[in-house]
This record gives C-alpha cells, sequence and structure tokens, in this order.
C-alpha cells in the first residue's frame, strides 16, 4: 500500500461515516496568546481589512484605517508579545504585506507594517506560532469524506465543525478547534524561535532597520538555514504523532520490521528483517527505535545508526547499531524504527556557528562588495600552459 | 564574467566523483611521483590548455567557475589544483565536497598522487583507510602546515562547524558545487577570500527542505546552486573555465543530452569506443528507448518489471571495451528510477542479483556503471508535475551509463506533456522523446 491509498482508505471511511477522520492525534498548530482574526482583499487598488480579536466584536477598514484596526488589536512592533495572525484566507497576508509597503518609514503606522513583514518572514516556518493558516491547520489535522481539493475552502471546514459565524470572528472559533488538545512535540520549541525573532524584529525596527529592502546575502543565508531547521522538526514533529506514524509506514520513513536473530543486550548490532522493501533510512542514518507497532506510545525507545542494508531472500535487513542500554531482543520481536529527530540544541547551535561565518569575517561572498583579488604573481610555465589557442 | 574557452585535445580523467564502489572511467591513473619535467606531483594539470588556465587563473587570485559536463574528469581536475597550489604556489589550500564519499574519494586520490592533504573527519564514524602519505585528522589535529601550502578535504557541512581562526586558507575549492547552496557558499567564504567552483550544472539542485518563497525570483537567492547566483553577484569578476569534453558518454548520448540539458556548454565525446552486443552480436545502440504501457501510475508493476527484465537480459551479454572483450556482470550494471518505491521494487526483483546498483537518480548522482537502465521520471504520470519534469533528474538517469542504456518510457508521456501547459522544462523532456524516437 502507499501513503496515498492509505489517505483513499481514510477519506472513504469519512465520506460513509460522515464524520471527520483525524490525521493527527495531537493538534498541529499551538494556540496562541494573542490570535488576532484576518481577512484582507484587494480591489481596484484599495485593500479592505477586516479583524476580530477573542471576545470583541469584528472590525474593518480600507488602507491606513485597516492598519489602525490592526493596531488596535495589537498587531504592532511597539507591543512586547507578537500577534498571531489567524487566517482563513491563503491570500491576505499577501495582500496585507502589499499594504504594509505602502506605509513610508518612520511614520505612525511604520510599527503595524514591521508587524506584518514579521508575520510574513515567519510563515515560512512550518509550526510555529506567527502566522495560523486555520484551513492548512484543520487539513493537517483532519481528512473530510470530500475531494482533497474541496479541503481547502474554509466553508468546508465550517460546516464540519459547526462553526456558524462566516464572519472573521468564526476564523477564530474554528482555530479554537484546530488548536485543541495537546499540541505535537516541538511546537514549543518552534514558538520559542518566533518570539527569539519577535524580539529581533523589534531591536531591529528601534534600530531603523528597513525590511523592504531586499536581504544581504549574510541575512538570506541565515533565515534559509533557520527555516531548514525548523522544516526538519516540524517534520520530526509530524511523526511524534503515532496516527501520522502509521500513515509514514506507507512512505517508507517509519519502517516496521521483526528482529531476525537473537539479541542479546551486549550485541551492538542487531539486523532487522524489514516488512516492505521501500525503507527510506540509509546508511549511516541516526534513527529512533522501539519494541511495538508504530501506532503504540513506546514506555522506552531507543536510539541507533542504520549500518548496512541488504536484501534478502526478497526482504530488506537493515543492520541496526544499538546503545548498550537496550534490552535483549528475541528473534521475530516486533519493531518499529524512524528518523531520530533533531537535537533542538543543536540546531541552535549550529545555527549560531552559522551566524558567525556569515557575519564575521564579512566576506565579499556575504557582504556584496566585489571581490577583493590579492594578486599573485604566475610562473612563465604555468602562464603558457594556460594560455587559449584559439 | 571572464571567460577563457578550454581548448586543445584534454588528457584522460582518471574518473567521475565516485563513491566508494563506484566504478571509474578507463584512463590513466594519476602519476604516483612527481614529476620529471616540472618537479610537483601533480604536473599533470599542466598537460591540457584547460586544465592550466584553471591552475593559471587560480594561482594568479581570481575566484572562478567551472562548468563540466558529466564524466569530464572534474574530481581529478579539484585534485590536481589543490595540490598545485599547495606544492608550487605554497597556498593553504581547502576542499569542500558535498558528501563524506566525495570527501573520502578525494582525500585518496590526493594519497594516490602522492600529496599529503589532510582529511578531516568526525570522530563519530569509521575512520577511512588512506594511501599514504594523505592522512585523516580529527578535531584539533587538522591544521595547515606551520609553512608552507598544504590541503585540507572537508565536506562542506563539517567545514561549516569548523573555526576560521585556525583553519583559514589561501583557497576554498568547492567540488560539486552545483549541489551546495550558494549559503553555504557565503558561509565558506569566511575560511578563504577565494574560491574555484568545480561541478556539474546538469545534475539536481542542492536538496533544501526550507520554504523559499521569501526569495522567490531572485537570481541570487540562498537556495540557488552556488555557481549560479555566485555569476549572478559577481559575474564580472568571476573567471569561468568550462570543461569541453566527457569521457564517459558515448557520441550518441552526447548528442543526445547536450543540446537538451546543457544549452550553454557545449561538449563532445572523447571516451574510447566501447559497447554491448546485441543478439545478432552487432553493437547495441548507445541508447535504445522502451516503450511500455502503463495504467497503474508511476508503481505500476509493467515499469518496474520491465526495468528488471532489460537488466537480466543485459546481462552476460558481450561488452567490447579498448581493453577488449568481456561479458556484462551484475557490478557493470545499474538501474536507475525517480521513486524509492520504484527502486524498492526493481531491487526486490532482481534480490538474486546483489552485484546490480539500484537506487533513485538522488542516489546515483555521481556514479556510473557500464550499462544502465533507466526508468524515465514521467513514465506513469497522467500530469506533469514538477518532479516527473525536474530537468536535473532526467540528466542524471540519462547520463550514468558508458556503453549503453536502457531507458524505460512510458508510452502516453509524449501525449501527457503535449496536453500539458508548455514550460521550459515540460518542452525540454519533449524534445528529448522526439529525439528517441527519431534515433
Amino acid at each position: 500500500m502507499s501513503a496515498e491509498w492509505f489517505e483513499l482508505g481514510q477519506r472513504l471511511h469519512a465520506a460513509t461515516s460522515g464524520r471527520l477522520v483525524p490525521r493527527l492525534r495531537h493538534a498541529p498548530l499551538l494556540a496562541g496568546a494573542k490570535p488576532v482574526a484576518v481577512r484582507a482583499t484587494e480591489q481596484g487598488g484599495v485593500v479592505r481589512v477586516s479583524a476580530a480579536a477573542p471576545g470583541g466584536q469584528p472590525g474593518s477598514g480600507q488602507g491606513l484605517d485597516g492598519l489602525a484596526l490592526l493596531a488596535g488589536l495589537g498587531v504592532s512592533l511597539d507591543e512586547p508579545e507578537p500577534a498571531t495572525l489567524v487566517t482563513d484566507d491563503p491570500g491576505t497576508l499577501r495582500t496585507l504585506l502589499g499594504l504594509a509597503r505602502t506605509v513610508a518609514v518612520g511614520c505612525a503606522a511604520d510599527a503595524v507594517a514591521g508587524h506584518i513583514a514579521w508575520w510574513a518572514d515567519r510563515a515560512d516556518f512550518p509550526g510555529g506560532g506567527a502566522v495560523a493558516d486555520v484551513v492548512a491547520g484543520c487539513r493537517a489535522r483532519w481528512i473530510s469524506g470530500q475531494a482533497p481539493k474541496a479541503e481547502y475552502g474554509a466553508a468546508l471546514w465550517r460546516d464540519r465543525l459547526g462553526v456558524g459565524d462566516a464572519s472573521v470572528a468564526g476564523v477564530l472559533d474554528v482555530y479554537a478547534q484546530a488548536t485543541a488538545g495537546d499540541p505535537l512535540r516541538f511546537l514549543s520549541d518552534l514558538a520559542t524561535d518566533d518570539s527569539f525573532s519577535y524580539d529581533m524584529a523589534r531591536k531591529a525596527h528601534c534600530d531603523g532597520w528597513d525590511w523592504r529592502r531586499p536581504d544581504q546575502t549574510s541575512r538570506a543565508a541565515c533565515g534559509l538555514r533557520g527555516r531548514c531547521d525548523a522544516a526538519d522538526l516540524y517534520a520530526a514533529a509530524l511523526l511524534s504523532d503515532p496516527l501520522w506514524r502509521a500513515r509514514s509506514v506507507h512512505a517508507g520513513s517509519v519502517v516496521v520490521g521483526r528482529i531476525a536473530v537473537d539479541a542479546p543486550a551486549t550485541q551492538r548490532v542487531v539486523p532487522v528483517a524489514c516488512a516492505r522493501l521501500d525503507a527510506r533510512l540509509r546508511a549511516g542514518a541516526e534513527v529512533l527505535w522501539w519494541l511495538g507497532a508504530p501506532g503504540e506510545v513506546p514506555d522506552a525507545d531507543y536510539t541507533g545508526t542504520v549500518g548496512a542494508g541488504a536484501v534478502v531472500g526478497g526482504q530488506l535487513v537493515l543492520d541496526v547499531k544499538t546503545p548498550f542500554n537496550r534490552p535483549t531482543l528475541k528473534a521475530g520481536d516486533l519493531v518499529t524504527l524512524m528518523p531520530a529527530p533533531p537535537s533542538v540544541h543543536r540546531q541552535h547551535h549550529g545555527q549560531m556557528v552559522y551566524r558567525k561565518l556569515q557575519y564575521s569575517r564579512r566576506s565579499w561572498l556575504t557582504s556584496g562588495t566585489a571581490p577583493a583579488v590579492r594578486r599573485r604573481s604566475v610562473p612563465l610555465d604555468v602562464l603558457l600552459a594556460g594560455a587559449s589557442d584559439d | 564574467m571572464r571567460t577563457i574557452p578550454g581548448t586543445g585535445s584534454p588528457i584522460a580523467p582518471s574518473g567521475p566523483v565516485a563513491a566508494p564502489e563506484a566504478r571509474v572511467a578507463p584512463a590513466p591513473a594519476l602519476c604516483p611521483h612527481p614529476s620529471l619535467a616540472t618537479g610537483w606531483t601533480a604536473s599533470a594539470i599542466m598537460d591540457d590548455p584547460t586544465t592550466a588556465g584553471v591552475l593559471h587563473s587560480a594561482w594568479s587570485g581570481d575566484s572562478l567557475v567551472a562548468p563540466a559536463p558529466p564524466g569530464s574528469g572534474k574530481t581529478r581536475l579539484v585534485v590536481l589544483l589543490a595540490a598545485s597550489l599547495a606544492e608550487r604556489a605554497k597556498l593553504r589550500v581547502g576542499i569542500a565536497a558535498q558528501t563524506r564519499d566525495q570527501a573520502v574519494e578525494l582525500a585518496r586520490r590526493l594519497g594516490a598522487l602522492g600529496h599529503p592533504g589532510i582529511l578531516a573527519w568526525s570522530t563519530a564514524h569509521p575512520t577511512p583507510a588512506l594511501p599514504a602519505p594523505a592522512r585523516c585528522g580529527k578535531g584539533v589535529q587538522v591544521r595547515f602546515p606551520s609553512s608552507g601550502g598544504g590541503v585540507i578535504v572537508s565536506t562542506t557541512a563539517r567545514w561549516l562547524v569548523s573555526d576560521p581562526s585556525r583553519l583559514a586558507c589561501d583557497v576554498m575549492i568547492v567540488d560539486e558545487a552545483w549541489q551546495a547552496t550558494y549559503a553555504d557558499l557565503g558561509a565558506l567564504g569566511a575560511f578563504a577570500g577565494q574560491v574555484v567552483c568545480v561541478g556539474d550544472p546538469g545534475q539536481i539542485d542542492p536538496v533544501v527542505t526550507g520554504q523559499v518563497s521569501r526569495w522567490q525570483g531572485s537570481p541570487t537567492a540562498p537556495n540557488l546552486p552556488a555557481p549560479d547566483a555566485l555569476l549572478a553577484a559577481h559575474g564580472e569578476a568571476i573567471s569561468v573555465v568550462r570543461l569541453r569534453h566527457t569521457w564517459r558518454l558515448g557520441p550518441q548520448t552526447t548528442a543526445l543530452i547536450q543540446p537538451v540539458f546543457y544549452p550553454d556548454l557545449p561538449f563532445t565525446s572523447r571516451r574510447p569506443d566501447e559497447f554491448v552486443k546485441g543478439d545478432d552480436g552487432d553493437r547495441l545502440p548507445e541508447i535504445v528507448a522502451h516503450r511500455v504501457r502503463v495504467a497503474g501510475g508511476p508503481g505500476d508493476p509493467a515499469l518496474v518489471g520491465a526495468c528488471a527484465d532489460l537488466a537480466r537480459g543485459l546481462l552476460g551479454r558481450a561488452m567490447v571495451t579498448p581493453e577488449g572483450s568481456r561479458s556484462v556482470a551484475a557490478d557493470d550494471l545499474a538501474v536507475v528510477t525517480a521513486h524509492v518505491g520504484q527502486a524498492a521494487a526493481v531491487r526486490a526483483l532482481l534480490a538474486d542479483l546483489p552485484g546490480v546498483l539500484v537506487g533513485t537518480a538522488n542516489q546515483l548522482q555521481g556514479l556510473e556503471r557500464a550499462a544502465v537502465v533507466a526508468l524515465h521520471p514521467l513514465a506513469g504520470y497522467r500530469d506533469v508535475s514538477g518532479f516527473g519534469t525536474d530537468l536535473g533528474r532526467a540528466c542524471v538517469m540519462l547520463s550514468r551509463h558508458r556503453s549503453h542504456l536502457a531507458l524505460v518510457v512510458d508510452s502516453a508521456s509524449r501525449d501527457v506533456l503535449s496536453g500539458s501547459e508548455p514550460t521550459a522544462a515540460a518542452g525540454a523532456h519533449m524534445r528529448l522523446l522526439e529525439a528517441l524516437d527519431m534515433g
């Protein structure tokens, strides 16, 4: 079975039962401390913003009045805590950013524009708390009995979740249901990054940095590094969910197998006969493994490293190098392996070192200046050998 | 951008970028002793105007980009250049490889050349065996000689956790540079003020897991292949030396892939004549397309079954090379697919032939075999996806073979392409399939 067939099964079950079928046991979005629901549309060059905060009445405004509305709801770099953009319209952020770009540097609305720019930057960080697309969140959490394309519309989710309010205030009701329950592992780490990033954005705003200018090479490089780390962490967050692991078995990223031979605790390398051939775990990959099925929440899990892999008798056998603290394993024991999650501490350290490399020497490669060439004299034989003959 | 055209008759490279299990092209080995004529271990770089031009440019202080087609001797160039700059110009040279296997291969070749290069290696991995005088170094053992030149080889990832105040060098050579991001090249710039990027512009772009919409459309986006963005940002100040010959691909393959995948890098075949014989004893064409009717998507058993059958059909056939004639063995063969699931299915069907290399285009990048079976990346699709039309992936799949490529093509792919939204990638695939039909 492929992951697509697995999802089709879930979809058919949802259609016949008339209920949403969960893709995840945990919430894929973290409930923000200061959510602000926003919809923004642009027509004839005029941007209309409607917005609401929990417990308040929805408001609306055009152009700079729209930005003033957001400022009144706490969307401003002058605020010590960031607001979470909650929206059910994928075009809203782009429209808001276009509006923010019209704001002159240093004017009253600049702090609101800066906050919107921060949203636009953080929207690229999956699982973060800065921007919550509730439609994407619902798609990540549930599967409906409708065709996949229909799940891109907010109306379907309002209907399925029993939210009658189609105004911007209703977006907060959908958000509340999408964030209900325990969040996925690592989402709090991603939210911590948001807070750090917000503090940096506030400081940059105070220092007069203009977010409208294109990223300098070093800033873009660090931004890419942060995005990749966040994407890797979010992928690990998904794999921490038992339901997602059950799906991932059919994509090869979670591997189910059986211990091939008895392995006392002192034996370092344990051969695992895999149920499928399409394992994505390569030699050298660090893995997390436990005794039991992928959908189980293990009492104890262990780290390891995939050694060699070979097809023996039509079955993939992975040699897993295990630590000393594992129990004795018996041939036939069911075992689940998946990629070890990245270390958050190691990610932060790596980003710090990367930032130093990008900024410390201010090389021409990162500063955007012309290369400073230090000419060396070249011997005549090299000069002649390299001379073009056409 | 300053261009130094490559001309003349290059000497044969000693092989492509290769993981330890890779088969190398039949070509002279690097000279293990200092050249009597010019007195340094890597003087072979002077035998060809193109590689000598690279040395001249790098020695004089230029940062440069060297685009090279598949099988053109990139690894050999990197090794000779690094050793030459260290020994004759007394420069400290860093080499950034993109994978551990590539770093080991570079260090091995430095050792075989007689150069005392150091491979910076992690304590977490088994130490690879290197021919003396090359050696492995770990932690603070890794440093340049206190006087004179030297070469340190490591992966880009390892350089990026190193201390530039301890490992500062004069020149940083980036091997397989089209697999490195511009962001990482910038970080490598903390180690050296001069960079030399060597690589194949037709290969799969760097793998980036994060979202990059913020820089969409920017020619200097951090996720782009390092040489492309470097030329976009600093083109006027960067020298370009193109390698113009392939020693792996034959003339038919070269004529097929050069116009489609390398429109800005004209190159010709210098491969010695070699071929696989057909049933009638005649030579098989370099590339033969095998059309398969598909109804079950990319995972259709008909596709992977055809791949396995073709691989079995090649096994035992006579193969003629400059060294003589012999039968095609399992380890002469590779099967390359687009998807992990396809590779797994082929591997299962060929489980009795463990010597056959089976993998995805990403896994087989940089490797070569005498004969290859490739499963066209669009096979099974009824709409055109970005993944299926990615030109780098197709280029890798069509350029792993020396003697023969059996290409499994979905008989509906041309119709699918002609009915799709016209894009540059879809157009390139269409030209490719048309050329295969004519061939």
